[in-house]
């Protein structure tokens, strides 16, 4: 059967169709989720501004005009989502409470039930990649907000330079110079685990 | 292209950013430069790694949620929302012309107050007919013997409060020991003083018309300005003959000082060639206490504390003596200046001396406990 694109599916959503709003949901949730689960790094606060989001988006889609992507629009409604997370949390003075336990995540099972069964895999491997990911992550939260921001639409999600122009209203100039920085910053940060790359 | 170009363009470099020429001059420089081709690794591994970082789903709970919530709030047709923002302009110009024809009407209304709605909570407790003479009065009479010492009408440096609120009055119209017509209890009241000064303005507040900066007459037909029991905590009030705002207020200091502060430091600042400050009020304190106690005129320093039983019965006793007096307000309280022919004044004295041991809340020479920030300072001035 043929896929509906965005824009019917939009205009269907607009018009009071319910499935059609549920079908943008499950085409971007993931990508929109995983933005946000990088750059709060925590997984309560990932889903309810996920959710959050998504309310946002449904009760503006009859502003929505498609001169830019869904996807744009969306991100950008998301990058404004985090921020306004952001300033609340400062406000708050949040203290995270980081698990003493490292959970297995979806993701972490994946990786893990890809090792083949027998023979055993190596725990160190395991171990290994498990601190690789956190040791980057603290990486990316160590950075201001919008380093963060755009070190992850640019290295995570893979847009463009022009793409992250139109998200965060920025020259493309800009997206230019502080991408630079921010992976200046990052290698930095990150020599350690560079370093135990190179002894393996 | 030399090292520095090379760093600067790694970024764009890994990104695929530059065009043929550039990238061939960067891999020729990168060719021959360990230095920069170690930079560019450890950037190409850093972003990989960035890269590589596990890919979450999103927990099913939220489409779940999205769902039940879609349907439990569907969208307002196109159709619709377009008719309401059409509605929602045209109700909300409607209500901005209201606004602004309400404010009008208010701006309108403001200071043109009616005065037998006004001053509620100031009666005269003076019995009918009684009088005293006015400052202006006595001047003429010659009560006041010579000129020099700085009457309150002379003493123009500094005073911002000094037209002379006369407690020596008749009552007009209203009855004795009854209250104000249209008396609300708990309403703080602002008697303002209307732009001529004319007769009986203003029940409950006796002006001098005091544009020349000496006192050339009173009105003595509206009722004496005696302060009833009851009603607010803090009684004070503020005359100022610059912008016709004159008069008693009865209220809460913080209300007060809030619609007058400003206006009576700009007075006070203007007075004094200073700048228009709120506070300049208090600064200029010091100097008008200074001129009053000094040189040809004595002065007594009564602290009266903020209870409207004492204060009624202090204008009662002044009025007694067809005293004179202004209010003048300072940072510490309020300052009753009087202004008595040296003959009655030790009488008056006397009587002030017995307040203090009626237990009123009146002590000679005891500063106000810092418990009761409004005070009544009574500085008597004597004329020769």
């Amino acid at each position: 059967m043929h896929e509906k694109n965005d824009a019917q599916l939009i205009h269907e959503a607009v018009e009071g169709g319910p499935e059609a709003f549920d079908e943008l949901v499950r085409r971007y949730q993931d990508r929109v989720y995983n933005l946000l689960f990088r750059l709060c790094s925590h997984e309560q606060d990932a889903e309810d501004l996920t959710q959050e989001v998504f309310i946002k988006v449904f009760h503006s889609l009859g502003d929505f005009r498609s001169q830019s992507s869904f996807y744009t629009w969306l991100y950008r409604i998301t990058a404004n989502s985090f921020y306004s997370h952001c300033r609340k949390q400062r406000s708050r003075k949040v203290i995270r409470t980081v698990p003493l336990q490292v959970s297995v995540t979806a993701s972490d099972e994946e990786r893990v039930s890809a090792i083949p069964a027998s023979p055993q895999p190596d725990p160190q491997d395991i171990v290994q990649s498990h601190e690789t990911v956190e040791i980057i992550q603290e990486a990316i939260d160590s950075l201001p907000e919008e380093h963060r921001m755009v070190a992850i639409l640019k290295d995570v999600d893979g847009l463009e330079y022009q793409e992250i122009a139109e998200i965060l209203d920025w020259p493309i100039g800009t997206v230019k110079s502080r991408l630079h920085r921010v992976r200046k910053e990052l290698v930095e940060k990150l020599k350690d685990i560079l370093d135990l790359d190179k002894e393996r | 292209m030399n090292c520095q170009e090379v760093v600067e363009l790694l970024s764009e470099y890994l990104d695929g950013e530059l065009n043929r020429e550039r990238r061939a001059e960067f891999d020729s420089h990168v060719g021959q430069c360990s230095s920069c081709s170690e930079d560019l690794a450890a950037l190409e591994k850093t972003v990989d790694h960035i890269g590589r970082l596990p890919k979450r789903s999103a927990p099913s709970s939220i489409a779940e949620g999205l769902r039940q919530y879609v349907r439990s709030n569907p969208p307002m047709p196109m159709a619709e929302q377009n008719l309401f923002r059409r509605y929602f302009i045209h109700v909300a110009s409607i209500a901005a012309i209201l606004l602004l024809a309400l404010l009008l009407f208010v701006f309108k209304n403001n200071g043109q107050e009616d005065p037998h709605k006004g001053p509620s909570k100031i009666a005269g407790d003076l019995k009918p007919g009684q009088s005293g003479p006015s400052v202006a009065d006595r001047l003429s009479d010659g009560n006041l013997p010579g000129r020099a010492g700085p009457t309150i009408a002379e003493d123009k440096g500094g005073v911002v409060d000094d037209t002379p609120l006369k407690g020596s009055a008749t009552r007009d119209e209203q009855q004795p020991n009854q209250p104000m017509r249209n008396q609300q209890p708990d309403q703080p009241v602002m008697v303002k003083k209307d732009q001529k000064g004319g007769k009986g303005q203003t029940p409950g507040v006796n002006l001098a018309d005091d544009s020349s900066g000496t006192v050339r007459r009173s009105v003595r037909e509206a009722p004496a300005a005696v302060i009833e029991e009851g009603g607010t905590d803090v009684v004070t009030t503020g005359t100022n003959r610059d912008d016709s705002s004159a008069g008693i207020y009865i209220g809460p200091r913080s209300e007060y000082e809030s619609v007058t502060a400003k206006r009576i430091g700009m007075t006070i600042g203007k007075k004094h060639g200073l700048t228009a400050k709120k506070n300049e009020g208090a600064s200029t304190k010091d100097r008008i206490v200074g001129r009053s106690s000094g040189g040809v005129s004595q002065s007594i320093n009564l602290s009266v504390k903020n209870d409207r039983l004492a204060v009624s019965t202090l204008v009662r006793h002044l009025r007694g003596h067809s005293a004179d007096f202004t209010l003048r307000e300072s940072k510490e309280g309020i300052q009753f200046i009087v202004v008595l022919p040296a003959a009655k004044m030790s009488a008056l004295m006397e009587e002030l001396e017995e307040l203090s041991s009626n237990d009123l809340g009146v002590a000679k020479d005891k500063a106000a406990s810092p418990k009761a920030p409004v005070t009544l300072k009574i500085n008597i001035n004597l004329p020769d």
